[in-house]
């Protein structure tokens, strides 16, 4: 008897072209499922709110839906993806801006896992203060590469610049992150960043496939 | 890329080491897509229209990224050529070429018989309401509403203020509108004639249009969509049409 052979899942191309070619929403719907976990994560560590984040992958999930026949296959189906997340969020901010009346909610619970350290709670929000000051191209080099782990080539695809300039705005952005932690350290009495414990799943959560 | 991000992979210097750290702490804290979100965009996505005709053409046909106002055109000559024909076929009737002929209505060659055959075929060859599914098809689309909201917020926007016009506006200043805007208000053929020539500088899909003014001068906001997500406002005076965009500003979302 022969075994039975496991279904095999369609690639993200054939169900991006399925959709395109043939309407079919629910293979947009299962691509998106795939990749939505990490695109969550990265549009809430950019913009440190989750009802913008919110809001950025729903506007993601529209245009992806929309341009779907548009998509030239010049990357992958996942860069391309996020790539209108990134964009999608940087609409956001620059909306954000043109109505500063508009504060940005802050909604994140207190980064506080299960027996963490005060100290290392501060820190946490000392760094996350410090991130919102960097510009948003800055932001979202730190978030890909320094927070979820991303290979600087990937990155490099997705926000479109050469790997080069990745480095160097991951190089400045570190550089201003350490500065803007020595002023919080400074004003605060604490050290700028203080010796963390070991973070959990830091980055293996974002993992859907 | 079916990376599996797991650690930073960026070899950095030890000065940056204490930073990295305190990003992965806090990368950490974040909370994992609540499941409000992911019913919400499930929700969003079962509502979403199905993808048109328009939403399907791919860009390396740019005669068709533009389909309705072309198609609008080519309804308007395909009419013409009908009243063309049928006028054409009024004249046969009232003045037969073949009145005087003896020759019979069918079955023999000749002269007359080519010519009610050609006339058979010109019969054949008119569009028909009935059976010309094709232009019945354009008429139909030709009278469809251009695949964008237009709104009239009557809003005066600045360089600070361009990315607005993305946010649907619900004010209507129509009738406070300046009346150097009323070709591009009124008359459909000027603003797809506009709308074309944006589109020409700018790659894209138009997603949204307001009127309203751009530092106090009479203006016209579109809002294109590109490929790969990103948005441009595109602000352009009362002058705009088929030949000049007339641009005032634009700005990239």
């Amino acid at each position: 008897m022969s075994e039975p052979t496991e279904p095999v899942e369609p690639t993200d191309a054939q169900l991006l072209r399925r959709h395109a070619t043939g309407g079919d929403r629910d293979a947009f719907g299962e691509l998106f499922r795939r990749h939505r976990d990490r695109m969550w994560a990265v549009a809430l560590r950019t913009l440190s709110d989750p009802e913008e984040a919110a809001d950025a992958l729903q506007d993601a999930m529209i245009k992806a839906y929309r341009a779907a026949a548009r998509f030239r296959g010049d990357s992958a189906v996942t860069t391309w993806l996020h790539r209108i997340v990134v964009n999608a969020c940087l609409d956001r901010v620059r909306r954000r801006q043109a109505r500063p009346a508009i504060p940005m909610s802050d909604q994140l619970p207190e980064p506080a896992a299960p027996g963490a350290d005060p100290a290392d709670r501060a820190t946490v929000l000392a760094v996350r203060d410090a991130l919102h000051r960097l510009s948003f191209d800055q932001r979202a080099v730190v978030v890909y590469v320094d927070m979820l782990g991303y290979p600087v080539a990937e990155v490099a695809e997705i926000l479109e610049i050469p790997a080069g300039t990745v480095k160097s705005r991951a190089s400045r952005a570190r550089t201003q992150l350490a500065a803007l932690l020595t002023d919080t350290g400074n004003q605060s009495g604490r050290p700028a960043v203080a010796p963390m414990s070991e973070p959990t799943a830091a980055t293996g959560k974002e993992e859907t496939q | 890329v079916t990376t599996s991000p797991t650690e930073p992979t960026g070899e950095a210097p030890d000065a940056d080491a204490a930073v990295i750290a305190g990003l992965r702490a806090l990368s950490g804290s974040y909370p994992d897509l609540p499941s409000s979100v992911a019913d919400r965009l499930d929700r969003t996505l079962a509502e979403l229209p199905e993808l048109t005709a328009a939403d399907t053409t791919p860009p390396a046909k740019p005669a068709s990224r533009v389909p309705w106002w072309r198609r609008r055109f080519a309804l308007a000559t395909a009419m013409t050529a009908a009243v063309v024909a049928l006028a054409g076929l009024g004249l046969l009737t009232a003045f037969p070429p073949w009145a005087d002929s003896n020759a019979p209505s069918s079955g023999q060659a000749g002269d007359t018989a080519e010519s009610g055959s050609h006339t058979e075929d010109q019969l054949k060859s008119l569009p028909s309401p009935d059976d010309d599914s094709g232009s019945d098809q354009a008429g139909i689309e030709g009278e469809r509403e251009p695949g964008y909201p237009v709104t009239f917020s009557g809003r005066d926007y600045t360089a600070r203020t361009l990315a607005e016009a993305a946010d649907p506006s619900t004010a209507d200043a129509k009738s406070s509108l300046d009346t150097s805007l009323n070709p591009l208000l009124n008359d459909t053929v000027q603003r797809d004639g506009c709308v074309a020539t944006i589109l020409a500088a700018y790659t894209g899909t138009v997603s949204a249009i307001d009127f309203g003014s751009f530092d106090g001068a009479p203006a016209m906001l579109a809002v294109i969509d590109d490929a790969d997500g990103g948005n441009v406002v595109v602000a352009v005076g009362a002058g705009c049409d088929a030949q000049h965009m007339n641009e005032l500003s634009h700005q990239e979302l």
